[in-house]
C-alpha cells in the first residue's frame, strides 16, 4: 500500500517545485546578494524564500508569471530579516572631506560599455563601490534601486512587487538615485579611491 | 526645452517612461546642446555599471542544498504532524475508511447515510483514510475540510488542506490527525479532483466529551463507500 504522504513528499513534491523554480534561481540569488551585500545572508535569504515559496507551492501553477512573484517572495523576505536583525546587514564605510583633492569622479570610474581584458578589474572595483554605496540607502530606497536598475524591473512590474503607487515610486526612485550618485561622486571610500587612483 | 527642463526629465526619458512627443522634444533639445548630451551619456553610464554590479551567482552545490533542504525540512514538520501523533496513540482511535474511487467519477447521493464515527473532545485522534483507485492518477488534487469544532492537531484553527499527489493503483493511505474543539456532530469532506474529474467523500463526526465517548486504545472501523 503506497503512503499518500510519501508520494507528496518525495514524487509531486520537491522534483516538481524543483522544475519550477530552478530556472528562478540564480537570478533570485543575485538579487538577494544585491540586496543584503554579502554571500552568507544571501544564502540565507534564499532558503528562507524557498522554504516560504514551497509551503505555498499548490499556488505556484496558477502563478501568470513567477519571476515577479517570487521577487515579492524575495522582498518581503529581506524587509522582514532586516526589521529582525534591527540593523543593516551591509558595512559602513568610512567617509571622506567634500573637495577632497584626491575625490574621484565616479562617472570616470565607470567602465565603458564594452569593457576589455584590462578593465575587468576597474569593472570589479566600481562594483564594490556601489555595493557599499547601496549599503548607504534605507531598505527602501535600496530595494527600489536593486529591482529597478539593476534586475530591470519596471515601475509597473515594481507597484504591484513592492504594493506601492507608481507615483510614489517614481518619486522614491528619483530620491533613491540622486543620493546613490552624491555617494558615488563624493569618492566615499578612501581605501578604494587610493587603489584606483594607483592603477592610472 | 530648456536645459533645467531637460534635467528634471532626464531619468523618465532614459528608462522610457515619457510619451513619445515629449521624447522627441527632448531629442530635439540633445541635438543642438552638448552640456545636456553629456548628462545623458553620463546617466547612461551609470545605468550601465549599476546592471553590471554585484553580479553574484550560487555554486551548483548551494543549489542542490537548498532544494535538499526542502525535502529535509518537510520531513520534520511532517513527522511532527502526521507521525508524532501516532507516538501518542495510546489515545488515539482509529478509523479505517475504504474509499473507492472509480472512474467516471460519482459524487454521493442525496439522503446517503454517510460514514460516521464519534470522537472525544480536546483528544487528539487519527483518522486514516485509504483511497483505493483502479488506475494510476498522476497529478490528483486532495483536499480534506473539517467542520467547525475539529481541527488538524498540531495546526490550530486549521480546518482545510490542500494538496497534489500521485495516486497509485490500489489503496493510497492518508492518515489525518484531528482534534475536536467543540462537541457537536459535523461532516469531513474529502474531495479527491483529477482532471476535469471530481470526487467528494463525506464522513460524519460526533464529537462528545471523555465521559460521553468510551476510551479506546486502539479500534478499527472499515467503511466501505
Amino acid at each position: 500500500m503506497g503512503n499518500l504522504l510519501d508520494m507528496m513528499r518525495f514524487r509531486s513534491g520537491p522534483t516538481r517545485f524543483e522544475a519550477l523554480v530552478r530556472p528562478h534561481i540564480k537570478g533570485l540569488y543575485r538579487a538577494a546578494y544585491r540586496f543584503v551585500g554579502n554571500s552568507a545572508d544571501a544564502d540565507d535569504l534564499v532558503q528562507d524564500v524557498l522554504f516560504k515559496v514551497y509551503s505555498k507551492r499548490d499556488k505556484l501553477k496558477k502563478v501568470d508569471k513567477l519571476r515577479p512573484w517570487l521577487m515579492t517572495v524575495l522582498y518581503r523576505a529581506f524587509i522582514d530579516k532586516t526589521r529582525r536583525d534591527g540593523r543593516s546587514r551591509l558595512v559602513l564605510v568610512s567617509s571622506v572631506k567634500q573637495g577632497d583633492e584626491n575625490v574621484v569622479d565616479f562617472f570616470e570610474a565607470t567602465p565603458s560599455p564594452d569593457p576589455g581584458p584590462g578593465e575587468i578589474t576597474e569593472r570589479m572595483y566600481t562594483g564594490e563601490r556601489i555595493k557599499k554605496a547601496l549599503a548607504e540607502l534605507n531598505e527602501d530606497q535600496r530595494s527600489l534601486c536593486v529591482l529597478h536598475d539593476m534586475e530591470g524591473f519596471t515601475l509597473s512590474e515594481l507597484a504591484d512587487i513592492l504594493d506601492t503607487p507608481m507615483g510614489t515610486l517614481q518619486s522614491r526612485l528619483h530620491r533613491a538615485r540622486v543620493r546613490l550618485r552624491k555617494l558615488l561622486s563624493d569618492g566615499l571610500f578612501e581605501k578604494d579611491k587610493a587603489s584606483f587612483l594607483n592603477k592610472g | 526645452m530648456t536645459c533645467d527642463a531637460i534635467s528634471e526629465k532626464i531619468d523618465a526619458y532614459i528608462d522610457g517612461y515619457l510619451e513619445p512627443d515629449e521624447s522627441d522634444r527632448i531629442r530635439d533639445h540633445l541635438d543642438g546642446c552638448l552640456s545636456c548630451r553629456e548628462l545623458v551619456s553620463r546617466e547612461n553610464k551609470f545605468r550601465q555599471a549599476m546592471r553590471s554590479a554585484m553580479e553574484e551567482y550560487p555554486s551548483p552545490t548551494l543549489t542542490a542544498r537548498w532544494f535538499e533542504n526542502l525535502t529535509s525540512h518537510q520531513d520534520s514538520k511532517n513527522r511532527g504532524l502526521w507521525v508524532g501523533f501516532s507516538a501518542g496513540g495510546a489515545f488515539a482511535v482509529a478509523v479505517m475508511l475504504l474509499i473507492m474511487l472509480g472512474l467516471p467519477f460519482q459524487t454521493q447521493n442525496q439522503g446517503e447515510q454517510l460514514p460516521g464515527v464519534r470522537v472525544t473532545l480536546n483528544v487528539p485522534e487519527t483518522i486514516q483514510l485509504v483511497v483505493s483507485v483502479p488506475q494510476d492518477l498522476q497529478e490528483s488534487t486532495i483536499t480534506i475540510m473539517l467542520p467547525d469544532n475539529i481541527e488538524f492537531e498540531g495546526l490550530p484553527g486549521q480546518r482545510d488542506i490542500t494538496w497534489v499527489a500521485d495516486l497509485q493503483a490500489g489503496s493510497n493511505l492518508l492518515a489525518l490527525p484531528i482534534v475536536a474543539r467543540g462537541t457537536g456532530a459535523g461532516t469531513l469532506v474529502a474531495r479527491v479532483t483529477h482532471k476535469n474529474k471530481r470526487k467528494n467523500f463525506k464522513v460524519n463526526l460526533d464529537v462528545g466529551t471523555r465521559e460521553q465517548t468510551p476510551r479506546k486504545v486502539r479500534s478499527t472501523n472499515k467503511f466501505s463507500i
